[in-house]
């Protein structure tokens, strides 16, 4: 089971939120819709985990994918607080070097606003 | 009590602590392993949310893994799983009659450096061999039998 909540903030920054499990099922219901939400035009993207309760090598391949393709249009997506066992797996699988990962959303904001005065 | 009595109850109660799962090989069987896994194992063990997180990715992975890729010719097959909680080791065996796979002999991963590089297959291994204690693969009638283990 997985929900996704999207909400625009300040800034021209969106709000991406996953909730519940990015296993094969979830992953499966929620890809289109996330590759929509995230990656579809230029933008910059927050993808809130801190209600992500599972993370499969598929819905890592999810991350993946749209955060190299929000790059290649120019944007930036990054992830917000995954709860301690979500963030083992991006860990271990390398992930944190590739995405960058915020426990703070103000400091998450922070970057992304940076970006246009770079 | 007598040693011959205390090693039968011990025994006795060994064997009820065993669960069983039989599966198809088809993707939409995977909610059953993800139910299993969440209500039967952890009710029964008392584990905690760590050490079912844990199962959990492994058996996703690994079941996912055989469904994918160990039936080329598509036929019908059925993938069967014990688990058992014995002296601090939860002990998982998954039996299926796939085409011949052992995932310890899968060569290592290297991570991508950068997004531009990452284009990653084998990742679902790579969190089985670093999320289990212990493993052990044998094939044997045409079978894959793989056990993992996770200390608690």
């Amino acid at each position: 089971m997985i929900k996704i909540e999207v909400q625009e903030l300040n800034n021209d920054i969106k709000q991406v939120k996953l909730i519940g499990r990015l296993d094969i099922q979830g992953t499966g219901d929620v890809e289109l819709s996330f590759a929509a939400h995230t990656a579809s035009k230029k933008e910059k993207v927050i993808v809130d985990l801190s209600e992500l309760d599972f993370l499969a090598s598929i819905g890592i391949r999810l991350l993946l994918v749209n955060a190299k393709a929000q790059d290649h249009r120019g944007g930036k997506l990054v992830l917000l607080n995954p709860k301690p066992l979500v963030d083992d797996v991006l860990k271990m699988t390398g992930i944190n070097v590739l995405i960058p990962i915020y426990t703070d959303i103000s400091l998450a904001t922070d970057y992304l606003k940076s970006i246009d005065s770079e | 009590m007598n040693a011959i009595l205390k090693n039968h109850i011990s025994r006795k109660s060994d064997t009820k602590k065993m669960l069983y799962l039989t599966l198809k090989n088809k993707s939409d069987e995977l909610n059953k392993l993800n139910v299993w896994i969440n209500n039967n194992i952890t009710t029964l063990f008392k584990l905690s949310e760590n050490v079912v997180f844990k199962i959990d990715l492994t058996l996703t992975e690994l079941i996912a893994n055989i469904i994918s890729y160990g039936y080329p010719n598509q036929c019908e097959s059925e993938i069967n799983i014990k688990c058992q909680f014995l002296n601090g080791i939860i002990k998982i065996e998954v039996e299926d009659t796939g085409i011949p796979f052992n995932p310890l002999e899968m060569p290592d991963i290297i991570l991508p450096k950068s997004l531009e590089e990452a284009d990653i297959g084998g990742l679902g291994i790579f969190m089985i061999r670093k999320y289990i204690d212990e493993s052990s693969y044998q094939r044997e009638d045409n079978k894959n039998i793989f056990t993992i283990q996770f200390k608690i």
